[in-house]
């Protein structure tokens, strides 16, 4: 397998987990407290707070995909406050394909999370607060703990979103090695360019890894979902 | 009274539901009348606009419909491959087609140049032309938010041309850290297009009607010849004697006339892509004629 993928397709996998990676940790700093405030939040704006985080989800990439590229322009007010701060545009780098990640896989972090959290049993955190732990200390010390499973589900969707993202990174990656070509980006090159061998090994990596992916989430929370459900009653 | 009310309505919906069916139905009678003769063309995306406007003209004289599908040459190459019903494809390249060759898929005199792309530069700062963005004393090069786009050499011709430039001037490695790729000529226009690049390689007819274009020298590149095939084989008399069935003779019998007026229909239509009056329109939309290339040979 190893002689299967050429050293380009190497550097694509290790750039795709570098990717993958970094947008679900900080997709997890992000998401945890947002879906914690919005599931203790009641309004009667809550439903257009929720389908805007949601857009991602349902939208084409193609249509993020060139909203972020507009916005990414050194013409416009993000995109020229970028040049200015680190003198390279955002279009085309690295720091351009994480923001688009955490936009295009945000719903796949807050979802399992929020659920977690509007399904956790009050009562425990009543408990907490007569015994005077703080609403700081409540949320780490009660509602972290029991919703390790949903976290992990987020930590585990968003990443593997993050991996299998095309029609985004298509739009504003520009294709360089190293910094934007990605695994899906390589493997659309490879069978545009008729390079039909490299694209099967690749592929088929591809499918394996998101196979075992999927595979350890299901069977972990089911397994976490039932415990959650054990101890809450 | 309420029950009325409710009846009311109810007949009311009744009544919008058999009003739809009956435009469903005579929408589809219409169509079932008006179903002309289809010829289905698959063309890269350059070519895409000039052959709708072909397209249009080609119905208009023939009453034949032309069904375009618009994508990549070789996403295009794969669904050929791959059994898409095409008549007619419209590489953006040579490779391509040939390959339809080498794949058996169509035979070599079904193969043709259609049109000649010409590339073209276009820069909204310094450098402004080709001249200024390949010569030594040019320093664009040491500012780290300088970015060039062009298409994917590995995938379109234009690509392919804009790198044959830079390596003929030794400036495709230093130039590599400011070069971003589109997937075609067109991702390449729209990343110039929406601001996020300075610069870009692309095809002339994309470009023809803005400011400050430079089209660059067709010596500095081997020209972009972009081909076309026929993909539907000529209907020969061999394929029926397999079968002694009657029946299925006829049906056999009855898809070969089908498929060989559909031949006919795609020979019509690249006869008239290749005609004169065709072949002089297409400068209009920034290619050059096909009989540019044996005059550049003379």
């Amino acid at each position: 397998m190893t002689e299967a993928l050429t050293p380009q397709a190497w550097q694509a996998i290790w750039l795709t987990l570098k990717l993958a990676l970094i947008t679900s940790l900080l997709l997890m700093v992000v998401a945890t407290p947002l879906a914690w405030v919005l599931s203790n939040w009641q309004h009667k704006t809550k439903p257009f707070v929720l389908s805007i985080l949601a857009l991602p989800l349902v939208l084409p990439p193609t249509v993020l995909g060139f909203y972020l590229l507009v916005a990414f322009s050194p013409q416009s007010t993000l995109g020229g406050a970028w040049v200015s701060i680190t003198g390279h545009p955002l279009a085309f780098s690295f720091e351009g394909l994480v923001l688009g990640s955490l936009i295009y896989s945000l719903p796949f972090a807050l979802q399992p999370l929020y659920s977690g959290f509007t399904q956790l049993d009050r009562r425990y955190l009543e408990v907490a607060q007569t015994l005077g732990l703080t609403s700081f200390q409540r949320f780490f010390k009660v509602v972290l703990p029991l919703c390790k499973a949903p976290a992990i589900v987020a930590f585990g969707l968003s990443f593997a979103h993050t991996v299998g993202e095309f029609g985004v990174v298509l739009m504003i990656g520009g294709n360089i090695p190293g910094e934007t070509q990605v695994l899906s980006i390589a493997l659309y090159e490879q069978v545009e360019a008729l390079q039909y061998q490299d694209a099967h090994a690749l592929s088929l990596c591809l499918l394996i890894f998101s196979f075992l992916l999927l595979t350890g989430l299901y069977r972990f929370s089911g397994k976490g979902a039932l415990g959650w459900n054990l101890a809450s009653r | 009274m309420d029950e009325r009310a409710s009846l009311v309505v109810y007949r009311q919906i009744l009544c919008c539901v058999k009003v739809c069916l009956w435009a469903f139905f005579a929408l589809g009678v219409s169509a079932n009348v008006s179903a002309k003769e289809k010829l289905r063309v698959a063309v890269a995306a350059n070519f895409a606009a000039p052959l709708k406007a072909i397209a249009e003209e080609f119905t208009h004289s023939t009453d034949v419909d032309v069904v375009i599908t618009v994508s990549s040459s070789g996403t295009l190459f794969a669904q050929i491959m791959h059994g898409a019903a095409f008549d007619v494809f419209l590489s953006a390249d040579t490779a391509r087609v040939k390959a339809l060759i080498e794949a058996g898929r169509v035979s070599t005199s079904d193969v043709e140049p259609y049109a000649v792309g010409q590339l073209a530069f276009v820069s909204r700062s310094a450098p402004i032309t080709v001249k200024e963005l390949l010569s030594r004393n040019n320093d664009v090069l040491s500012l780290n938010s300088y970015k060039l786009a062009i298409a994917n050499p590995k995938l379109a011709p234009y690509g392919e041309a804009a790198k044959e430039v830079l390596e003929g001037h030794a400036r495709w490695n230093n130039m590599r850290q400011h070069i971003v790729m589109g997937k075609n000529v067109l991702q390449t226009y729209q990343f110039y297009r929406t601001g996020n690049v300075d610069s870009a390689f692309v095809a002339y007819s994309l470009v023809k009607d803005e400011p400050n274009v430079d089209i660059v020298s067709p010596r500095l590149y081997s020209p972009i010849v972009q081909s076309l095939a026929i993909l539907i084989a000529p209907a020969t008399a061999q394929d029926t004697h397999f079968s002694q069935d009657t029946h299925f003779a006829e049906d056999t019998h009855k898809k070969l006339d089908s498929q060989a007026r559909q031949r006919q229909l795609a020979e019509y239509f690249v006869n008239y892509l290749l005609s004169k009056k065709v072949q002089q329109k297409i400068e209009g939309w920034g290619y050059k004629p096909v009989s540019s290339l044996s005059a550049s040979k003379e």
